[in-house]
């Protein structure tokens, strides 16, 4: 395959991993949050520096920085996910920030806004798509399960659910915890499929490219996220957008989604096994019919 | 001989306030178990703010509740629903994103086992799970009427199948204690009629013990075994319908005399 289109898959699969950890977050759960851009912070800078400075293989520092995502997941998410979910979008927006700040702050471990380089492209395209497909699965199960239907729940009436039985505290910090470790794993990903990382690739506009991306797709529909992270991802990389355009396109697509879809492009549709195979199924049936009839 | 019925709910000087409203004062409320009883009154009385109170939306300023003898009030509201005390709202309050079936599944969701991590793995103990929960809804959608509307949502069904929903999903955490808020408010008389034998049925076949609020005299009169009756956050009356009916206080209440 073409190195070219290969950088770009690679780099589709992996703003996808993240864009799935924010439909958990965002789509399901009602939470919206600026935070997912620090967790894919962590988790390049964790796996880029443990494997640089202190050798350590690239599968260890990709799970080093799963850990600590985790850690300052649990600090900020218990911090923050008590108070009005307005008043949580501003603190992980602020969370972000300080990361940001840290990075560049303490740059004889990070190399300040320089950043990191020479890192070792180790990532290839298949490995990015087994972990996609892996996330992908994880993440069905979740929306089919009590997981997604408390979720669901919480996002559209957290007083009721709470009456209901659902301890929404905590259903918050799991998927909380569980979309930063999709932030993070991206991030190590990019890390090692770019050659260097520096603190302006974790800016707030990501941020807002993971959200554009969740309320375009659908915020009930995991096939609408990732059609709609592919599309998103893809057409600026092939069109060559500057990332000037790129805020002017994204408010454009908000501002039409509300008017026209405000669920979303995909609303709660989702692509199944069973239909996919019905389809295949009928199409047969009828190109059989078709020959029957010509013969 | 009769054996005394055992106290499942206790209100002790229960008192509640907003700012200067005090919405509930000093409230004394003991519940039988098996009992289906009811709560009567005017329009701001403070009905429903009993409701918050025991199902743990709002803590007491003053008082205490009891449920099984265990103090519940200070309790967080998923606590006591695990405890066993449902409730259904008088403003319906149905989830949206979910459609009919999975309103009532989310609700059994308080009583299965497995964890996150085993939920998003997908483990077979999930899926036996959730089969069990998918045929208990059934039940229950059978139970009020609702079969056939599994994947209707919510917003599209007639008003009075609202409702029925809010209490088949109220009756999927399996309480002890069931709380209806107005459960027939906004429905025609056949359907009040047919709510009547759901509340019923539910009362003796599932063996639950029902307190509901209700503004149509004429049923409160005719399903509950006792009434308290609530006028400006206060109990001015306890006891069977008749004798309620007889109270000059209620009447002086009720119509204003
Ligand atoms: N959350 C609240 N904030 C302020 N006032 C409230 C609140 N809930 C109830 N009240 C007040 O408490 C009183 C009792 O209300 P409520 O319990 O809803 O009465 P009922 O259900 O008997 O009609 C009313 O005066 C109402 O305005
Ligand atoms: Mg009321």
């Amino acid at each position: 395959m073409n190195s070219y289109l290969a950088s770009i898959l690679i780099f589709t699969g992996i703003n996808l991993i993240s864009v799935l950890g924010m439909f958990l977050l965002m789509g399901l759960t009602g939470l919206l949050s600026f935070g997912q851009v620090g967790f894919m912070a962590i988790g390049a800078y964790v796996t880029a520096i443990s494997y640089m400075r202190f050798g350590l293989p690239f599968g260890a520092g990709l799970l080093l920085g799963v850990g600590v995502s985790l850690l300052v997941g649990l600090v900020i998410g218990t911090v923050t996910l008590k108070l009005r979910n307005d008043y949580f979008a501003l603190a992980t927006y602020g969370f972000a920030e300080v990361i940001k700040n840290v990075l560049i702050y303490f740059s004889g471990y990070t190399g300040g806004s320089m950043g990191v380089f020479g890192i070792p492209a180790i990532v290839t395209l298949p490995m990015v798509i087994v972990i996609f497909l892996a996330a992908l699965v994880l993440c069905r199960n979740f929306k089919v399960s009590k997981l997604g239907r408390n979720s669901l729940a919480i996002r559209n009436d957290e007083l009721a659910a709470k009456v209901m039985g659902i301890n929404t505290f905590k259903q918050k910090l799991l998927v909380f915890l569980f979309s930063a470790v999709f932030g993070s794993v991206a991030g190590s990903l990019l890390a090692f499929s770019t050659y260097y990382i520096e603190p302006n690739m974790f800016n707030w506009s990501k941020s807002v490219e993971l959200i554009v991306i969740v309320f375009f797709g659908g915020i009930n529909s995991l096939t609408g996220v990732v059609f709609a992270g592919m599309a998103l991802t893809l057409l600026p990389e092939i069109l060559h957008f500057g990332a000037e355009w790129r805020m002017v396109i994204y408010t454009a697509i908000i501002i039409v989604t509300m008017i026209y879809r405000p669920t979303g492009l995909f609303g709660r549709w989702e692509l199944s096994l069973s239909q996919i195979l019905g389809w295949i199924k009928g199409r047969r049936k009828s190109a059989v019919g078709r020959g029957g009839q010509g013969a | 001989m009769k054996e005394q019925p055992k106290t499942l709910l206790q209100m002790n000087n229960v008192t509640m306030r907003f700012g200067g409203v005090v919405a509930v004062n000093g409230v004394n409320i003991n519940l039988s178990e098996g009992r289906l009883a009811g709560i009567i009154g005017p329009n701001g009385a403070g009905k429903t703010t009993v409701f918050n109170l025991i199902s743990g939306v709002y803590d007491p300023v003053e008082g205490d509740i009891r449920f099984r003898d265990q103090v519940i009030s200070g309790k967080s509201p998923s606590e006591i629903t695990h405890l066993g005390i449902a409730r259904t709202f008088q403003n319906i309050r149905l989830f949206k994103g979910l459609n009919v079936f999975d309103n009532v599944k989310m609700a059994t969701n308080c009583r299965t086992e497995y964890s996150f991590m085993e939920g998003v793995l997908g483990l077979p103990r999930v899926w036996r799970q959730e089969k069990e929960s998918a045929a208990e809804v059934e039940r229950y959608l059978e139970l009020v009427g609702l079969l056939g509307y599994e994947n209707t949502w919510p917003e599209n069904l007639a008003y009075g199948l609202q409702r029925k929903l809010e209490l088949a999903r109220a009756l999927a955490t399996k309480p002890a204690l069931l709380l209806l808020d107005e459960p027939a408010a906004g429905l025609n008389p056949t359907e009040i009629r047919e709510l009547m034998d759901i509340i019923r049925r539910i009362h003796k076949e599932l063996d639950m013990t029902i307190l509901l609020i209700e503004h149509h005299m004429d049923m409160v009169m005719d399903i509950c075994e006792e009434l308290w009756v609530m006028n400006f956050g206060k109990v001015i009356a306890n006891g069977d319908p008749e004798h309620i009916q007889r109270e000059p206080e209620v009447l002086r209440a009720y119509l204003g005399s």
